[in-house]
C-alpha cells in the first residue's frame, strides 16, 4: 500500500550565468542535494528567506525549471527528464498557486475564461459540462453570487477575490499535488486567514498534497503536517509542525522562530540576539555549512557539508551539533 | 523629554481623480514627544502613506486639498513658503525613509557620494567634510568604510536599507518617517534593521514615526499605536494598553486576524474590504464591515472616545466616557 | 501592492469597443480625426455605390470615353478665384430629321473665351457622303460660313478649333476689320466669339448655327453634336487626356485607404506573429529572427521598388503584397520583440505554463492580446505612411497606370508639367488628400496612444 507521491532524491538545480560570450560559465546554485518525500493527501511547509530557494524547489518539483542533477519521482514515475511533449499529464496531475494574484491573472480574460483554460487544454468535458466543473469550483472558493463573477475581469476584484480565483484555477483539473508560493504574502493582512483556511480546506477536501511556501512562520500552523526549513539551497531542519515550534534544532531555524515579530510591549525594551550578516552569494556559496558564517555555534568541522540527522522520531537536522 | 517635536491638528489631504475626490485624510490628529515613537498601522488603502507623505510635503500632482496643521518648532510647515519649508525644516528637522527605498537609490552614484548628498545640498558643506561626517554616520548603521565605496547594486538588501536610513539621519533630524522601512527584507534582516533602529533610538533620542501594516511588528519600537482605517486614526494609545485592551472593533478584529506563533489562536479574517475614497459611507466608515454596528454607527459619525488616560477610539463601542 | 493594483484598473476598464470611442471623443483631435475619417468613409461608400469598379476602370482608361470634355479644366469651384465668368461646356445636339437646313440657337454670356469647338458627326448614308455647309451668326446678326466639309465617315469628328486654314482665315480677317494693332493672337474659338476691337472682349449674346446639308441619297441623315469646350469642370478639373480627375480622386480614396489600412493591418499582424515568436522561443530561432531583422533594416527599400519597377508593372494589390513582404521584418519587430519579452516574464504566463498550455496556446491567446493595445495607436498612425507610400511609387513610374489612384494624378500632373503650366489645382487637390488622410489618421494614433499609454495621459 504505496501512498507516496512523490520522491526528491538528491536534487540540485543550478542556473548558468554567463558574463559574455566566451569566459567560463558561472552557476547560481539555488537548489543543493535535497531529498524529500511527500504521501498523498499531505502537506509540507517549505520555510526560508529570499534566496533559501525555496521558490526553486517548488517550481522544479512542479518541472517548470529544469533539475541539474538528481531525481525526481512522482507516483514511481521517473519525471526529472521528461521533456515537454510528455509532460501534459503532469500538468494536469499539478497546480501551482502564485505569490502575486493580480500577475497570476491574464487581464484580457474574464473569470469564466481563466477558469475554463484549463480543461480545454485537458479537454476534460464538453462546453456544458465545463460550466458545471466552473460554477462548481466558485462556489467551493465562495465566490457567489456566481453569475456576477463569471463575467468579471480580473482588475474588478479585490487581491482576495483574485487569489481565490487562483486557487480555483489551480484546483479545478483536480490535482494531486499543488504548489503553493507565497500564496497570501501580497493580500492584506485582514484578508490573509481566509484564503489559507480556504487553501487548506480544499486540500482536504480533495485529498491534495500541498507544498506551502513561505516566509512567514506565523501561517504555518494553518497546515499541520511538516514543516522543513530551507537556507540558501539547502533544507537545513525537517520536522512534524507541531515539533518543530515547539523544540527547534537547527540553529538557523532557532533564530527564525525568534525573530517573528509577536505583540508584546515589552519588546521595545529588549534587543533580540540575532545572527548578524545576510545569506551567501549563491554564486560561490560557502565551503560545507552555508550557515556557519553566521553562526554563533561555528566549529571547525563545519567546513565539511553536515549530513542529515535524525535527532527524534521524524526529526532530522542537519548540523554538526547534533551528529555524535 | 516631554517636548512636544510634531503636533498634528485637524489634518485633511484630498486628491483629484478622473473619478471624483479621493479623501485620503480626514481629519487626523496627533503628538509626538521627544524620543518617543508612533507606529501608524493600517491595511492597504487607509491613507496612511499618504499622511506619512504630507508630514513631510510631499504631494502627488492631483493634489486638491490640504487643510490643517503640521506643527513643528512652532511653526505650521503647511503655512511656509516652499523655500522657507525647504531650507529650514526639510532634512533638517524631520527626513522619511520611504517604501522600498532600497530601489530608490541611485545605482550610478557610490553609496558615499548620495548619503552625505543631503548634507551638500542643504547645508552648502563641502564634499570633503561632508563624505567624512557620511562615513561616520555610515558606521553608525552598520554599513563599513568599504562598502561606502561601492555601488549600490554591490550591496544586499540589507545593507542598502541601512544606507537609506543612513540618508535619513545625517542632518540630524528631530523626527524621521519610516513608511514600511523592512517590508522587502527577510525577516532576521528586519530584526537587524529593527535592533538598529532601537539603538538609535536610545542614543540619539530620535522620535520616529513608524508607518507599517505589521501590527505585531510594531510593538518593537512603538511608545503610542495609532490604527488607521479610510482615511481617519480610529483609535490611538499608550502601546502598554493597546494588545491588553483594543478598543475600536476594526482593531480587535485586526489584532485576532493576525497569527502568531506563540497562542494557536482562532484566527478570523475581516470580511469585505476597506471602501473606496471616493464614496465613504455614511456614519462609521467601518460600519459595512463590523459585526457589531448598530443603527447608529450607520447614520452618525461616531465622536472621539476616551478609553482611558491617553487611550482614545472611534467607536460607539468604545469603553470610557465621551469625551475628547 | 493592492494600492498600485488600484491604478491599473482605471486604465485597464476603459478596454472595450465604446470605452474607447467615448475617450476617443473627450479629446478635440479626436473628434476632428474621426470627422474626416467619416467623411472618406462618405465618399467610399458614395463611390462604391454609384460609381462601380469596372465602369470606372474602363473609363478611366478609354480614349473615347472623354471626348466631350475639355481638355486640362479647372474645377468650377476653382473658377470663383478668377473673378471672372468663366465658361462651361455647350452642348448643342442637332439632327437632321428636324429638317434641313438646321438652324440651333444658344447662349454666351460668359467673360472668357471657350478652349476647342468640335463637332461630332453621325451620319447614315448609302453611296455618296453628304456635304455639310457650316454657317456661324453672332449676336450681333455677322454671319459667316466657317467650313463645307464632306463627311468622311459614318462618325466624323469636324475639329473646327484645330483647323489651321480656318484659324488663318478668320485671323487675317478679323484683324483687317479692327485694323488697329493687335497685342493677342486670334484662334478659331476667339475668332468666333469675339468683339472687333483691340481689347479681346467676349461678344455676349445669343449665337446661331446653322448646318446646311446636300445629301446624295433621300434617306441619308446626318446628326450630332456641337460641343463648345468650356473651361470648368466638376469639382477636380479634367487632365491632359480629358478625363475628370475627380473619377481618379473619388476611386483613390477607397483604393488608397484600402491599401494603407491593409499594409498596416498585414504588416503589423505579421510582425506582432514573428516578434512573439522570436521573443517566446529564445535561442536559435531568436537569434535567425533577429539577424534576418536587422539585414532588413539595412537593405533599401526605395531603390528596391524601383527596380521591381523595371521587370513588372505593379498593379494596386501585387504593391501590396510586395510592400508587405518587405516591411515585415521591419524595426517594429524590434520594439515588439521587446515587449513580449516583458510580458514572457509575467506570471500569468508561467501560470499557464503550469497548468499545460502549448506554446502556441500562450503566444495567441496569451501574450499577442496582452501587447496588441499598445501596438494599435502605432496601426492607425502608420496608415497614411503606406498611403503617401502609394503616392511616392506612383512618381517613381512604379505603377501600373491603368489605375486610378492619387498617386496616379499626381504622376500624370508631374509628367504633364502640371505646375509649369499652371495647372496648380491638378497637384493641389490630390496632395490635400493625402495631407487631409495624413492628419488624421495621425491625430486618431495619437489620441489613441494617450488612452492606451496612461503615463502620456499626464502631460
Amino acid at each position: 500500500m504505496n501512498d507516496e507521491l512523490l520522491r526528491v532524491e538528491n536534487l540540485k538545480v543550478w542556473f548558468e550565468i554567463r558574463k559574455g560570450f566566451l569566459s567560463r560559465p558561472m552557476y547560481v546554485r539555488a537548489v543543493e542535494d535535497v531529498n524529500l518525500t511527500l504521501n498523498k493527501g499531505e502537506s509540507i511547509s517549505l520555510v526560508g528567506e529570499s534566496g533559501s530557494g525555496k521558490t526553486t524547489l517548488g517550481k522544479t518539483i512542479l518541472r517548470l525549471y529544469k533539475p541539474t542533477s538528481g531525481k525526481i519521482f512522482f507516483e514511481d514515475k521517473d519525471i526529472t527528464n521528461v521533456d515537454s511533449n510528455n509532460i501534459k499529464w503532469y500538468r494536469q496531475a499539478t497546480g501551482l498557486v502564485q505569490q502575486d494574484p493580480f500577475g497570476a491573472l491574464p487581464s484580457h480574460f474574464n473569470i469564466y475564461r481563466i477558469l475554463e483554460e484549463p480543461l480545454i487544454i485537458h479537454n476534460l468535458g464538453n462546453r456544458s459540462e465545463r460550466r458545471e466543473l466552473i460554477f462548481k469550483m466558485l462556489e467551493e472558493v465562495r465566490l457567489t453570487p456566481v453569475e456576477d463573477f463569471i463575467s468579471k475581469y480580473p482588475h474588478m476584484l479585490s487581491g482576495g477575490q483574485m487569489q481565490r480565483v487562483v486557487i480555483a484555477r489551480a484546483l479545478i483539473t483536480k490535482p494531486k499535488l499543488v504548489v503553493a508560493d507565497e500564496p497570501v504574502s501580497m493580500l492584506d493582512v485582514s484578508v490573509r486567514v481566509e484564503v489559507l483556511e480556504l487553501l487548506k480546506n480544499l486540500q482536504e477536501k480533495l485529498n491534495t498534497s500541498l507544498i506551502y511556501i513561505t516566509h512567514d512562520l506565523a501561517t504555518v500552523r494553518t497546515f499541520t503536517h511538516w514543516i522543513f526549513t530551507m537556507y540558501a539551497g539547502e533544507i537545513v531542519e525537517k520536522a512534524l509542525t507541531k515539533d518543530l515550534i515547539r523544540e527547534p534544532f537547527h540553529p538557523y531555524t532557532k533564530a527564525l522562530l525568534s525573530s517573528i515579530p509577536e505583540p508584546d510591549p515589552n519588546n521595545r525594551r529588549i534587543i533580540k540576539e540575532v545572527p548578524p550578516g545576510e545569506p551567501p552569494d549563491l554564486i560561490n556559496p560557502p565551503r560545507g555549512c552555508r550557515f556557519a558564517p553566521r553562526c554563533s555555534h561555528r566549529m571547525d568541522i563545519c567546513n565539511e557539508s553536515p549530513p542529515e540527522v535524525e535527532i527524534a522520531n521524524k526529526h532530522w537536522v542537519r548540523c554538526w551539533l547534533y551528529k555524535r | 523629554m516631554d517636548e512636544v517635536v510634531l503636533k498634528v491638528k485637524d489634518l485633511n489631504i484630498s486628491y483629484r481623480t478622473k473619478k471624483g475626490e479621493v479623501k485620503a485624510v480626514n481629519g487626523v490628529n496627533f503628538e509626538v514627544k521627544r524620543g518617543e515613537t508612533l507606529a501608524i498601522v493600517g491595511e492597504s488603502g487607509c491613507g496612511k502613506s499618504s499622511l506619512g507623505r504630507g508630514l513631510i510635503r510631499l504631494f502627488p500632482r492631483n493634489i486638491k486639498s490640504v487643510d490643517g496643521e503640521i506643527i513643528i518648532n512652532d511653526k505650521n510647515i503647511l503655512a511656509l513658503t516652499e523655500d522657507t519649508f525647504r531650507k529650514e525644516i526639510l532634512w533638517r528637522e524631520i527626513s522619511m525613509v520611504f517604501q522600498g527605498a532600497m530601489n530608490s537609490l541611485n545605482p550610478v552614484l557610490k553609496v558615499i557620494y548620495q548619503v552625505a548628498e543631503p548634507l551638500m545640498v542643504h547645508y552648502g558643506i563641502d564634499r570633503e567634510s561632508a563624505f567624512k561626517r557620511g562615513k561616520e554616520i555610515l558606521s553608525l548603521v552598520g554599513i563599513s568604510e568599504a562598502f561606502a565605496e561601492r555601488y549600490p547594486f554591490e550591496l544586499s538588501g540589507g545593507m542598502k536599507q541601512r544606507a537609506v536610513i543612513a540618508m535619513a539621519l545625517i542632518t540630524n533630524p528631530k523626527i524621521i518617517i519610516l513608511d514600511e522601512p523592512t517590508s522587502a527584507l527577510d525577516i532576521i534582516t528586519q530584526e537587524n534593521i529593527i535592533n538598529l533602529l532601537k539603538a538609535l533610538k536610545s542614543e540619539l533620542g530620535l522620535s520616529f514615526i513608524f508607518i507599517t501594516h505589521d501590527i505585531a511588528l510594531t510593538s518593537e519600537l512603538a511608545d503610542i499605536m495609532a490604527v488607521m482605517y479610510a482615511g481617519e486614526i480610529v483609535e490611538i494609545s499608550p502601546v502598554e494598553e493597546f494588545y491588553n485592551n483594543p478598543s475600536h472593533i476594526y482593531t480587535k478584529l485586526l489584532l485576532e486576524s493576525v497569527p502568531t506563533l506563540k497562542e494557536d489562536k482562532d484566527l478570523k479574517s475581516i470580511p469585505g474590504s476597506p471602501p473606496s475614497l471616493i464614496n465613504l459611507p455614511k456614519g462609521c466608515r467601518f460600519h459595512p464591515r463590523c459585526p457589531f454596528a448598530m443603527d447608529i454607527c450607520k447614520t452618525k459619525e461616531p465622536p472621539i472616545f476616551r478609553v482611558s488616560g491617553n487611550h482614545f477610539a472611534k467607536c460607539y463601542l468604545a469603553r470610557g466616557d465621551k469625551d475628547e | 501592492m493592492e494600492e498600485d493594483n488600484k491604478i491599473n484598473n482605471e486604465v485597464v476598464s476603459e478596454y472595450t469597443l465604446r470605452g474607447i470611442l467615448k475617450e476617443v471623443l473627450s479629446y478635440k483631435a479626436g473628434v476632428a480625426s474621426l470627422i474626416i475619417l467619416l467623411f472618406f468613409l462618405g465618399i467610399t461608400i458614395y463611390t462604391v455605390v454609384a460609381f462601380p469598379y469596372s465602369e470606372a476602370i474602363r473609363e478611366w482608361n478609354s480614349s473615347s470615353a472623354h471626348l466631350k470634355k475639355p481638355r486640362n479644366a479647372v474645377p468650377v469651384w476653382w473658377g470663383l478665384f478668377s473673378g471672372k465668368n468663366l465658361p462651361r461646356n455647350i452642348d448643342v445636339t442637332f439632327n437632321s430629321n428636324e429638317g434641313n437646313p438646321i438652324h440651333k440657337e444658344f447662349s454666351f454670356t460668359y467673360d472668357d473665351f471657350p478652349t476647342e469647338i468640335n463637332i461630332f458627326f453621325k451620319a447614315k448614308y448609302s453611296g455618296d457622303p453628304p456635304i455639310v455647309k457650316i454657317y456661324w451668326e453672332k449676336p450681333d446678326g455677322e454671319r459667316m460660313l466657317l467650313e463645307e466639309h464632306t463627311i468622311r465617315s459614318e462618325e466624323d469628328t469636324l475639329y473646327l478649333s484645330n483647323n489651321f486654314s480656318l484659324e488663318n482665315r478668320l485671323s487675317t480677317d478679323i484683324a483687317s476689320k479692327i485694323g488697329k494693332p493687335i497685342d493677342f493672337s486670334i484662334t478659331v474659338p476667339r475668332a468666333l466669339f469675339m468683339k472687333y476691337s483691340d481689347k479681346l472682349e467676349v461678344l455676349k449674346g445669343d449665337y446661331k448655327i446653322t448646318l446646311d446639308t446636300k445629301f446624295a441619297n433621300k434617306n441619308d441623315s446626318l446628326s450630332g453634336e456641337l460641343v463648345i469646350y468650356g473651361k470648368l469642370y466638376g469639382i477636380a478639373g479634367t487632365d491632359h487626356l480629358r478625363r475628370p480627375i475627380q473619377i481618379a480622386l473619388l476611386w483613390g480614396t477607397p483604393l488608397d485607404l484600402s491599401f494603407g489600412l491593409g499594409a498596416s493591418l498585414s504588416i503589423t499582424f505579421l510582425e506582432l506573429i514573428i516578434a512573439s515568436i522570436s521573443g517566446w522561443f529564445g535561442g536559435i530561432t531568436d537569434s535567425i529572427i533577429q539577424r534576418l531583422t536587422e539585414i532588413y533594416m539595412v537593405l533599401p527599400f526605395l531603390p528596391i521598388m524601383i527596380m521591381i519597377s523595371l521587370f513588372y508593372k505593379l498593379s494596386i494589390w501585387s504593391l501590396l503584397f510586395v510592400v508587405i513582404i518587405l516591411s515585415i521584418f521591419g524595426s517594429g519587430i524590434k520594439t515588439t520583440r521587446a515587449m513580449v519579452l516583458q510580458v514572457k516574464n509575467l506570471p500569468y504566463i508561467e501560470a499557464a505554463q503550469a497548468y499545460g498550455a502549448s506554446n502556441w496556446r500562450i503566444i495567441f491567446l496569451y501574450i499577442i492580446p496582452k501587447i496588441l493595445p499598445p501596438v494599435i495607436p502605432n496601426l492607425v498612425a502608420s496608415v497614411p505612411v503606406y498611403v503617401f507610400l502609394e503616392a511616392i511609387l506612383a512618381l517613381f513610374g512604379v505603377l501600373d497606370p491603368t489605375q486610378p489612384t492619387w498617386g496616379r494624378v499626381l504622376e500624370d500632373a508631374f509628367q504633364n508639367g502640371a505646375l509649369y503650366k499652371g495647372y496648380v489645382y491638378w497637384v493641389i487637390i490630390p496632395s490635400a488628400l493625402l495631407i487631409l488622410t495624413a492628419i488624421s489618421f495621425s491625430l486618431l494614433g495619437f489620441v489613441l496612444d494617450r488612452i492606451v499609454n496612461p503615463k502620456l495621459k499626464e502631460l
